[in-house]
């Protein structure tokens, strides 16, 4: 835990003390393309791991068929307190 | 322009699914680096706007806190309703709901009490996350702020970078505050919820 905060503060150090570089155009094309490479590396890991539980065959259809029910309820549960709280806090009017 | 990343997302989840299901793993420590080098990166992205996110500080903080309560919240609504339609134990349906996407957290928590509800629970939040990551793209049209709330947890590590892609710089800190949050009371509230 300790070492993501490190990183992000020191990777905030770096954005601030750079920003007003000359590069600058061409560090946000950096960021949005090593963003992009970085989240298909950890999906496709996340992909693995759940290829291997459909391997093991702990993923019976009782399993799937409860974790899309879990997981789309507390999505659209999530998505329509969001979108509460949001007006609440006059984020949207 | 926006539409193919979405497409290289599901390429690589089933590109992932596919080695996982032929025997292919990667060691911990590869998913580790990958997180740390995202949150450097993400603090890059947030250092280079800090002078406009400083001046909008306390009403993006004040966001994220609500956003972290009403994903709390929620889930644990969401989670009783689901474990009554199921017939399963509404303590486990409410913690697998309140999970908030962190599966790391849920899968081995639930699978003390009941190992079948523990894959369950470590699935629905995987999913979660992977939803987030596909549908972001496309509610960020009408409604970047408010899309936060599906990633839970997992928008201030790996559910960040489509929120820093699709959406403004300032939602990556309601984001990360989001996610920071559900990350501290989490791993207090799921066991005191699961009676451990």
């Amino acid at each position: 835990m300790i070492d993501l905060v490190l990183a992000l503060l020191l990777g905030v150090i770096v954005g601030v003390k750079t920003v007003d570089n000359r590069l600058s155009g061409a560090g946000d094309r950096l960021i949005g393309g090593f963003l992009s490479l970085n989240t298909l590396l950890l999906i496709g890991i996340v992909g693995m791991r759940a290829g291997s539980i459909l391997k093991s065959g702990e993923g019976s259809l009782f399993v799937f068929k409860a974790s899309l029910l879990f997981s789309a309820a507390s999505i659209l549960a999530s998505f329509a307190l969001g979108l509460l709280a949001a007006r609440f806090a006059g984020a949207r009017k | 322009m926006r539409m193919p990343f979405t497409v290289y997302v599901l390429a690589s989840l089933s590109l992932g699914l596919v080695m996982g299901y032929a025997g292919f793993s990667l060691p911990g420590y590869v998913m580790h680096y990958a997180l740390v080098s995202l949150i450097f990166v993400a603090g890059l992205a947030i250092g280079r706007e800090f002078k406009e996110l400083v001046r909008q500080a306390g009403r993006l903080t004040y966001l994220g806190v609500m956003f972290a309560a009403a994903n709390i919240v929620a889930g644990c609504i969401s989670g009783l309703l689901i474990s009554r339609v199921l017939g399963g134990s509404l303590r486990v349906g409410s913690v697998i709901g309140a999970g908030s996407g962190w599966y790391t957290l849920v899968g081995p928590l639930v699978s003390q009490v009941d190992p079948v509800y523990g894959v369950i629970g470590f699935l629905a939040n995987m999913l979660r996350e992977e939803i987030h990551i596909l549908i972001y793209p496309l509610l960020s049209r009408c409604c970047p702020l408010e899309a936060i709330t599906i990633g839970g947890a997992t928008t201030m590590d790996t559910g960040l970078p489509v929120v820093a892609l699709y959406g403004e710089r300032k939602h990556m800190l309601v984001a990360l505050i989001q996610g920071g949050i559900i990350t501290l009371i989490a791993p207090i509230i799921l066991p005191l919820m699961l009676g451990d």
